[in-house]
């Protein structure tokens, strides 16, 4: 390759990537906790209060996946009250991270309706 | 209007992968020049492999080709953060490229004391190799102190790099140690790009 072979390869690159900032073609916002469909301090759209455990929310966020990866807390346990495309897979979309995906065989299993709460969930939950 | 801080960070990233990206394209235009694009193949497979060292001493041939897998690896996994929509093979290749990460300053140490203690009679690039993994060894330090003490949200970090890539400045996620991490980032790209590729090239008659 030339010198202006060369040139012309840096060009269109920085081209190519200054259009498509520009265009802002799939940019995306972070998801935010406020506002009718969004992510909100509660465990699904229905609920009000955050349970204890979960605050302060912010920190649960960044904390939810040790307690998972430590057995302190189940998947399984957190579908009670979660639906997955609510709760969790839009900011572990936006961040790359492994979506969540409910067993639909498991029993009980509602997405969306808190069926009960944590503490009289089953015991193999 | 954005905090100084941020744009000043963002000013810095942008420069180094400037300065990367031009020393890539120059460096991989000068070798076709000389070589041809098979060449440039085996070329890319020996210095994977380390050939010369092979033959001198295998456990350090071994340590460094996991070094450059390992960083290889580990850079695969940050392309999550200035993708969006992440692609599946990024998701997917989550456990293998955080154990990659991992293993990192195990292997630079490893890499660090076979190169002081043991004698191979291997002329590798001395000091400025050293100077690299040092730099590299601060590097890989600060992110896993950043992913383990600073208990960082990741939706703003992926906030502020993915607008760096649609030139949208975004607030600077306020962590201490995710500025060093750039800092030090963008350190490692430019210092790479310019000994690494100008400066090398230049030695071997490649650009001059």
């Amino acid at each position: 390759m030339t010198a202006r072979g060369f040139n012309i390869v840096l060009l269109s690159l920085l081209s190519l990537w200054l259009l498509l900032a520009a265009s802002g073609c799939d940019y995306e916002e972070k998801p935010v906790y406020e506002g009718d469909w969004v992510i909100k301090d509660a465990c699904t759209p229905y609920m009000i209060d955050v349970p204890p455990f979960h605050t302060p929310i912010s920190e649960w966020r960044v904390t939810h996946k040790r307690f998972l990866e430590d057995g302190l807390y189940t998947e399984k346990r957190c579908l009670i009250c979660h639906e997955p495309d609510v709760a969790c897979n839009r900011c572990h979309n936006y961040v790359g991270v492994k979506p969540v995906y409910p067993e639909l065989q498991d029993p009980g299993y509602s997405p969306g309706f808190i069926r009960v709460w944590h503490s009289v969930a089953p015991e193999e939950y | 209007m954005q905090d100084f801080n941020a744009i000043a960070l963002a000013m810095l990233i942008y420069g180094a992968a400037l300065v990367f990206a031009t020393g890539f394209i120059w460096r991989v235009s000068h070798m076709q020049e000389k070589l041809g694009k098979l060449k440039i193949a085996l070329k890319a497979l020996l210095w994977l492999g380390d050939s010369h060292i092979f033959k001198k001493d295998k456990l350090l041939w071994a340590v460094r080709l996991l070094l450059r897998i390992s960083v290889m690896l580990a850079g695969l996994r940050y392309l999550r953060y200035l993708l969006y929509p992440v692609p599946q093979f990024l998701i997917a290749s989550d456990d293998v490229t955080l154990l990659a990460l991992q293993l990192l300053p195990l292997l630079l140490l490893a890499e660090f004391s076979l190169r002081s203690l043991r004698d191979s009679g291997i002329a590798l690039s001395g000091s400025l190799d050293m100077f690299f993994n040092l730099l590299l060894t601060a590097l890989v330090v600060s992110g896993l102190c950043f992913h383990y003490l600073s208990g960082a949200e990741l939706l703003e970090i992926k906030a502020y790099t993915l607008g760096l890539v649609f030139l949208r400045i975004e607030d600077l996620p306020a962590y201490p140690l995710f500025s060093l991490h750039v800092v030090l980032l963008s350190i490692t790209l430019t210092a790479f790009a310019i000994v690494k590729f100008y400066i090398s090239d230049r030695r071997k008659g490649g650009a001059a």
